[in-house]
C-alpha cells in the first residue's frame, strides 16, 4: 500500500482524533490516522463512567460519549484512518512501516507525523511488588477492559494498590457488579487521583484505605489467596503487617507514556514525564515530527489531552503548509521548587502559551510563579488555595505578558511556593 | 550437540561467550582454579584477560575489576522455548503425551512397572522417573530409602530490552554471590545470583529483600543498571541432589532395574542431551533393545516469527494467512496468525501461548494483550473464557461474567 499523507496521525485516542481534526480543519487535505485496537477512541471506548468533557464541552458525558463527539466530527470531514493497524517502525527521516490483515506491509513517508500513542499502565513489576506469581494479578486499566468490554469480572474479593484514577472508578466498578473490594492501598501519604473519584467511587462506598502503606507480598500459587500490607517505614515487624485475604489484587500505580517507536525515530525524550521533549508548537526535538496529549506527559482530564494534541495538530498543519514560522530564539522553562514537571519545555517568547504542570506534593495557599532568569522579572503569578499533584496546573502567558521579556531572557522558571 | 539440536529444532541460541570477572587477588585465585578444574574436565577455550582488555570488551563493567576468565563456548538458549519445542518434535515422532495426570502410585507386578494415576494407570517394561522436583516422591514409590533432595530457589530479574548492548557476554563474578548478568537472545537481560536454600519445593515466593540483594550486587558488577531497567522477575526452584556438589543423580533403581531416575539439578538444560544419551545406555543395559527408528524426523519448524521477516516474506505469510497481519502483542510485536498457530501446535493456556510466541512477555507484561490473548484462547478452543486458565489447574484468568454475582448478592 502506498498513499501520499501529509499529516499521519499514530493513534486513535482522544488526542489523535483531536490532532487529525484539527490538522484537516486547517486546510491539510491529507490526513491519515493509524490505530492498532478494534475501533477508535482509545481507552475511553472502555471507560464507561461519566465525568468527561465537563471542560471541553461543558457536558458531563462517558468515555465513548466523548470519543463519538470527535468520531462523528472526524467522519464529517471524510478523514481517513486505518484500524488494527500496527506502526511498528518510524525512522527520523519519517519513514514510516505499519502492518495489518488487510493491507499487509504498509510503507508511509508522510511530510509529518503527530506522535499520539498514549500511554501504557505500570505493572507490579515496574514497582517492585514481592511475592509469587499467581493468576488474579491485573492492572486496573486491564480489568476494566475485562469488566467493560469484554463482560468478565477477574474476581469476586479484590485489594486494589494505588488509588490512581482507574483504580479508584475500578473499586466503584467491582462493587456495582457485587465483588468485594476489601481494601485501597495507597503508599502515599494522599490519594494519587482526583477528589471527585475519592468521594465518589471510595468514600461513597464505605471502601476501607490504607494511606501510607503498601503491598508487601502477594500469596498464593496457582491464584492469589492473599497480600501481606505493611507501613511504610514501619519496619517489617510481624505486628505492622496486615494480612489481607482476596482473589485479585489490581494495581493503578501511575502510568508511562508509550514512547518506543519516538526513540527509533531519534526524539530525546525528559526522564522526568518519560515523553518528548516539546517546544510551544507540540514539535519534538526532530522536525516535522509532533506530539500531543498522554504520549507526552501524563495529563489529568481528557478534556485537556484535545486541547493539547489540538496544538500539536494545528502545528504538523502549519508545517506541511510553510506557515510555522520556526522560533528565531528558545527560551527554555525549567521547572523550579515545587513543581515537578512543566511542559512545554521551550517557548519562543513571541507568541501567547499555555504552561501545563504538576506540583510535587499537595499544598495550600502556595503561589505558581513564573520568573525570567535576567531580572528575576515576575512574569506570572497565581495564588493557589489548595494544589495537588493530581490536578494539572494549567496556566497562559498572555501575549502581553511575553511582550514583556527582555531580548536576554533564556530561560524561565516556574516554582509554587509559600504553601503548606 | 546442542548446536545440532537448536538447528534440527529452529530453536533460537546464541553462543556469546562468558566473562566470569574479578575484583581483587583473591578472586583471581577463583578464576585460576576454574581453569585448573576446567582442564580437569576437558573444556576448552578458556583464556586469562587483564583489566585493560576485559574494559575493551566491556565497556560498562566496573572500573575496579582487574582481570577475568573468558571462556567463549558459553551460550543460551531461551529454554522456554526448547521445551515446548522438544515436546512438539516428540509428539510428530509418535511420543504420546497425557497431560494434567498425576501419578499416584507406581509398583512392579509381573516383570512390568505398573503407573496408577488419578484417571486410570498403565504398565510398562521400563519407566523415566524425570519428575523433575517430583523425582523423589516417585522414586520413593519404589524404593522407600532414596536420599531426599535440596530444594533451591533463584530468584531472575528480567531487563528491558532497551538495555540490549550494555553488556556483550554472559558476565558471573566469582564473589559478591555470584552475580551474573546473561543476555537473551531476544534482547532482555536476565540477572540473578546463586539460589538460596528453601524448605519445600513449592517455595516460588520472590522476596523484597533478595531483588534489593541482586539489584546492588548487579549494579556492583554494571553501575548503568538500574532497577527501573526491570520488567519483570520470578523465582524458580531447583534442587541440589544429596552427596557432595553433586548436581545429577541418574541411575537405575537399586529395588526395580527397570526404573531409571533422572534427577537433575542446575544445568539440566545444558546438560539435558547427554543426560538422554546415558538414559538410553542404562535402558539399553537393563535389555530394552534399541532399533533406530527409519522414520524419525528431527526437524520442527518453528511458529514464523512475523516481526523478524523482511518485506516481503511479511507480505508473503500474510498474503497466505492475514491473521499474520494483525499484531496482538503490542511490545513483542506477535501476531494473530502466531497465537492461532501456537494454539494448533498444543498451546491451551496463556503462558502456553506465551512460552511459544512470546505474547505477553513484554515491558507492559500482558496489559493490552492478556485480554485479547484470553478471546483467542476461549474462540479456539471452544471453551468459555472463565475456563481458560494462566498455566495450573486453579489458575483461571477471570472468575465470572459480568452481572452473575448480582443474581445472588445479598443487599443488591
Amino acid at each position: 500500500m502506498n498513499m501520499p499523507v501529509d499529516v499521519l496521525v499514530i493513534g486513535g485516542g482522544p488526542a489523535g482524533l483531536a490532532a487529525a481534526i484539527k490538522a484537516r480543519e486547517t486546510g491539510v487535505e491529507n490526513v491519515l490516522i493509524v490505530e492498532r485496537s478494534e475501533e477508535l477512541g482509545g481507552l475511553l471506548y472502555q471507560c464507561i463512567h461519566n465525568g468527561f468533557g465537563l471542560q471541553y464541552f461543558k457536558e458531563d458525558l462517558t468515555g465513548p460519549e466523548y470519543a463519538y463527539r470527535f468520531i462523528q466530527k472526524l467522519e464529517k470531514l471524510k478523514i481517513n484512518y486505518l484500524l488494527k493497524t500496527m506502526v511498528l517502525d518510524v525512522t527520523p527521516e519519517k519513514q514510516v512501516l505499519a502492518m495489518n490483515a488487510t493491507q499487509g506491509v504498509i510503507r508511509l513517508n508522510p511530510k509529518t507525523i503527530v506522535l499520539a500513542m498514549g500511554c501504557r499502565e505500570r505493572t507490579r513489576y515496574n514497582i517492585l511488588v514481592p511475592g509469587t506469581r499467581p493468576a488474579g494479578i491485573f492492572t486496573a486499566g486491564t480489568a476494566q477492559r475485562l469488566i467493560n468490554v469484554e463482560g468478565y469480572l477477574p474476581g469476586n474479593r479484590v485489594v486494589i494498590l494505588g488509588s490512581g484514577d482507574i483504580g479508584m472508578i475500578m473499586a466503584r466498578r467491582l462493587i456495582l457488579e457485587g465483588a468485594k473490594v476489601e481494601a485501597v492501598v495507597e503508599i502515599l501519604p494522599y490519594i494519587g487521583g482526583l477528589i471527585r473519584n475519592e468521594v465518589q467511587c471510595l468514600r461513597d462506598f464505605d471502601i476501607p484505605v490504607f494511606l501510607g502503606h503498601t503491598v508487601t507480598e502477594i500469596h498464593g500459587l496457582n491464584r492469589v489467596n492473599g497480600v501481606s500490607v505493611s507501613k511504610v517505614n514501619g519496619g517489617s515487624s510481624p505486628e505492622s503487617i496486615k494480612k489481607i485475604k482476596c482473589n485479585t489484587l489490581l494495581l493503578s500505580v501511575g502510568l508511562i507514556p508509550e514512547n518506543e517507536l519516538s526513540l527509533n525515530a531519534g526524539i530525546k525524550l525528559d526522564p522526568v514525564t518519560g515523553g518528548p521533549i516539546v517546544d510551544e508548537n507540540m514539535q519534538t526535538n526532530v522536525q516535522g515530527i509532533f506530539a500531543g496529549g498522554n504520549v507526552v506527559h501524563v495529563l489529568d482530564f481528557v478534556d485537556n489531552v484535545s486541547w493539547e494534541a489540538e496544538v500539536a495538530g494545528l502545528s504538523a498543519a502549519k508545517y506541511v503548509l510553510g506557515e510555522l514560522s520556526l522560533p528565531t530564539k528558545n527560551i527554555k522553562v525549567n521547572a523550579g521548587n515545587g513543581i515537578k514537571y512543566v511542559v512545554p519545555s521551550y517557548i519562543s517568547g513571541q507568541k501567547k502559551v499555555t504552561l501545563y504542570m504538576r506540583v510535587s506534593e499537595p499544598s495550600q495557599n502556595a503561589t505558581i510563579k513564573v520568573v525570567d532568569d535576567i531580572k528575576e522579572n515576575c512574569l506570572y503569578k497565581k495564588r493557589m488555595l489548595i494544589a495537588r499533584p493530581s490536578e494539572m496546573i494549567k496556566l497562559t502567558l498572555t501575549k502581553r505578558c511575553i511582550e514583556s521579556l527582555v531580548k536576554q531572557v533564556k530561560s524561565l522558571t516556574v516554582s509554587c511556593v509559600g504553601g503548606k | 550437540m546442542f548446536d545440532r539440536l537448536v538447528e534440527e529444532i529452529d530453536v533460537p541460541m546464541i553462543r556469546m561467550g562468558r566473562l566470569w570477572v574479578a575484583k581483587n587477588e583473591s578472586e583471581v585465585n577463583t578464576l585460576q582454579k576454574l581453569i585448573s578444574d576446567g582442564g580437569r574436565i576437558g573444556v576448552d577455550g578458556m583464556e586469562m584477560i587483564d583489566g585493560k582488555e576485559l574494559r575493551k570488551r566491556e565497556p560498562n563493567i566496573a572500573k575496579d575489576f582487574i582481570a577475568a576468565l573468558y571462556t567463549y563456548r558459553t551460550g543460551v538458549v531461551e529454554s522456554y522455548e526448547l521445551v515446548p519445542a522438544l515436546v512438539e518434535n516428540a509428539q510428530n515422532n509418535g511420543v504420546e503425551l497425557l497431560l494434567d495426570t498425576e501419578v499416584k502410585n507406581i509398583y512392579q507386578k509381573d516383570k512390568r512397572i505398573v503407573i496408577e494415576f488419578d484417571k486410570g494407570s498403565i504398565n510398562s517394561r521400563f519407566v523415566i522417573n524425570a519428575a523433575g522436583l517430583g523425582a523423589v516422591k516417585i522414586a520413593r514409590m519404589i524404593d522407600e530409602d532414596t536420599l531426599d533432595a535440596h530444594p533451591k530457589r533463584e530468584v531472575v530479574l528480567v531487563t528491558d530490552k532497551r538495555l540490549e548492548g550494555i553488556i556483550n557476554h554472559s558476565i558471573v563474578h566469582v564473589a559478591n554471590g555470584g552475580a551474573y548478568l546473561n543476555p537473551r537472545c531476544s534482547g532482555n537481560i536476565t540477572l540473578g545470583m546463586a539460589g538460596v536454600e528453601v524448605d519445600s519445593g513449592d517455595d516460588i515466593n520472590v522476596p523484597e529483600e533478595r531483588i534489593q540483594t541482586i539489584v546492588k550486587a548487579v549494579k556492583r558488577v554494571i553501575p548503568i543498571f538500574s532497577s527501573r531497567d526491570i520488567i519483570k522477575f520470578y523465582a524458580g526452584v531447583c534442587v541440589q541432589q544429596p552427596g557432595e556438589d553433586k548436581d545429577f543423580i541418574i541411575e537405575p533403581s537399586e529395588k526395580v532395574h527397570s526404573l531409571i531416575n533422572v534427577r537433575v539439578g542446575f544445568g539440566g538444560v545444558t546438560a539435558s542431551q547427554a543426560i538422554a544419551k546415558l538414559v538410553l545406555q542404562m535402558l539399553s543395559e537393563q535389555g530394552l533393545h534399541l532399533i533406530k527408528n527409519p522414520k524419525f524426523d528431527p526437524y520442527r519448524k518453528a511458529i514464523p516469527k512475523v516481526s523478524e521477516l523482511s518485506d516481503a516474506e511479511k507480505k508473503k505469510l500474510i498474503a497466505k494467512d492475514k491473521r499474520y497481519g494483525h499484531i496482538v502483542c503490542r511490545c513483542e510485536h506477535i501476531s494473530e496468525g502466531e497465537i492461532v498457530e501456537a494454539i494448533k501446535r498444543g498451546a491451551r493456556t496463556l503462558d502456553g501461548i506465551k512460552n511459544r510466541t512470546r505474547a505477553g512477555m513484554g515491558r507492559c507484561q500482558g496489559g493490552f494483550c492478556t485480554p485479547r490473548v484470553l478471546q483467542i484462547l476461549s474462540r479456539e478452543l471452544h471453551l468459555p473464557a472463565t475456563e481458560i486458565k494462566v498455566n495450573n489447574d486453579g489458575s483461571e484468568l477471570v472468575l465470572f461474567k459480568t452481572k452473575e454475582l448480582l443474581t445472588w448478592k445479598e443487599g443488591f
